[in-house]
């Protein structure tokens, strides 16, 4: 295992690279797209509800069929995998962006209203900041699953650890298969005790 | 005390004024879910109508066809038991909720056509439990407000040492000190304080002391008084506290079931009950005093 660490050393860190960047990537994308799917849900409980459910139909869809289905539309390669695993982390963040910024003691919303706050006022002087635990318990979520279905993404040629895994597979290589599983569990792991540790602190 | 409210020459115009209000909300949505009928009501700020619903569903009348006058500088206690429709009055003068029948004037001019946020700048709101933000101390909530209008940090700080005098909290002591650290009293304090921020000329208080013990209920009674006579503001304070609203009020408005029953000073409400339910409340308010005067104090 550590001969073949020190021969092929590239073979280790570029798949472990790309699969931090592929992870990063679909954080700032999943995030991004669930802050502006959360706002509309906070407007409309009905909407909120159904798309609770259609994400949970996607949630449940196996990753492998997922990028199944987009292929066709998206092509092979990173696209792909960034548009599956961004869907998702959508079910994942919306449930717990929503939850958490409704949990906020309706008095206090109330009386950031009755003062005068405009709803963005309350929402970042008065909401953000009371659910930011909820919130950044979303992302460590979506961070950590976003890790393990990541590993998948190499089957439709989005590299990242998988590609280690694969190829160990294929070829019966116990080093590849030992270094995929290590670094994508041990990569699962430490973000979320070091996300874990951050969320304490806020 | 330099802290009196900046008086435009209303003459005669009263402070507010209602007119034939009317709320109504469904019954059929709050079985399924009251918070989100709240939620949307007072999210709709824009677009009301003062044309009621047409809506001919099981629904109920929070505020029926209630009309009342307020002059300039009173302080105006609506007394009612939970459910008389107190608070949905109170939060329709704020805009938090909308009227679905009447007007409301504020000093001669209609609300519904006023800015909301403006609108609410421009009054206090106290609530019970004060609704303090807890991830801020005494100060940054005491200025919020006047933070986003963009005072100088330097007034900011006088203001709240201003207002913490005011409502007789040490601002040394308690300024940098977060809600939770903070008594039950001293919250309602605080909510005071922070709700007093921009010199409104009316305050609406939402049974602001209904949380605390009779003790710091009384001396938090007094202090209003106090601010009251102070600042010449108009108040309008609900409460289902019957001693709370004769004792403070220049005149108390005492609601059933969505209407107003009377409106007048409480000596005359003692001496001229308007309705039969009136007549029972001040009876049944006499009957809890007697223990008191029966009972022989040695």
């Amino acid at each position: 295992m550590i001969k073949f660490l020190t021969r092929h050393p590239e073979k280790v860190y570029i798949p472990l690279l790309e699969h931090i960047q592929l992870v990063f990537l679909t954080l700032v994308i999943s995030v991004a797209v669930a802050s502006v799917l959360t706002l509309v849900c906070l407007r409309s409980e009905r909407l909120s509800m159904w798309l609770q459910q259609l994400l949970g139909v996607v949630y449940s869809i196996p990753s492998l069929a997922l990028f199944a289905i987009l292929i066709p539309v998206t092509g092979l390669g990173r696209t792909t995998a960034v548009i599956a695993l961004t869907a998702y982390n959508q079910y994942l963040l919306l449930r717990n962006f929503t939850t958490g910024l409704r949990e906020v003691d309706p008095a206090v919303t109330d009386a950031a209203k009755g003062i005068g706050m405009t709803w963005l006022q309350v929402l970042t002087r008065v909401q953000i900041p009371l659910a930011k635990r909820a919130l950044f318990a979303g992302i460590r979520l979506a961070v950590v699953s976003t890790i393990g279905i990541g590993t998948i993404a190499a089957s439709i040629n989005a590299g990242g650890l998988g590609t280690l895994l694969f190829d160990g597979l294929r070829t019966m290589n116990m080093a590849r298969i030992l270094w995929g599983s290590l670094l994508s569990a041990g990569l699962a792991i430490a973000a979320n005790a070091l996300l874990k540790v951050a969320e304490d602190r806020l | 005390m330099n802290d009196s409210f900046e008086k435009k020459s209303t003459g005669a115009v009263p402070a507010i004024e209602y007119r034939n209000v009317c709320k109504r909300f469904e019954r059929t949505d709050a079985k399924r879910g009251h918070s989100r009928r709240v939620r949307k009501d007072s999210l709709s700020e824009a677009g009301a109508s003062g044309i009621a619903s047409s809506g001919q569903k099981d629904g109920f009348y929070a505020v029926n066809d209630l009309s009342a006058t307020v002059r300039d500088g009173e302080l105006i206690t609506i007394l009612g038991s939970s459910g008389c429709g107190k608070t949905t009055l109170l939060k329709m003068t704020n805009r938090l909720y909308e009227p679905d029948g009447g007007s409301i004037l504020l000093f001669g001019q209609d609300i519904q056509k006023q800015d909301p946020v403006q609108l609410r700048r421009k009054m206090g709101y106290v609530i019970q439990q004060a609704g303090l933000f807890p991830h801020m101390t005494v100060e940054d909530n005491i200025s919020v407000i006047p933070r986003l209008l963009k005072w100088e940090p330097e007034r900011c700080r006088d203001r709240v040492t201003e207002l913490l005098d005011l409502v007789g909290l040490d601002p040394d002591q308690y300024r940098s000190r977060y809600p939770s650290q903070l008594s039950g009293g001293q919250q309602q304090r605080v909510g005071l304080a922070r709700a007093l921020a921009t010199k409104p000329r009316v305050m609406l208080l939402d049974e602001p002391f209904g949380a605390v013990d009779a003790i710091t209920r009384l001396n938090l009674q007094n202090e209003l008084l106090r601010i009251h006579r102070e600042t010449g503001g108009t108040f309008l304070f609900v409460t289902h506290d019957i001693h709370e609203a004769f004792r403070l009020g220049n005149r108390v408005m005492i609601m059933n079931a969505g209407r107003l029953l009377q409106m007048d000073r409480p000596e005359t409400i003692v001496r001229n009950p308007a309705d039969p339910f009136v007549e029972t409340l001040i009876r049944s308010a006499m009957e809890q005093e007697r223990f008191w005067y029966s009972t022989p104090r040695e």
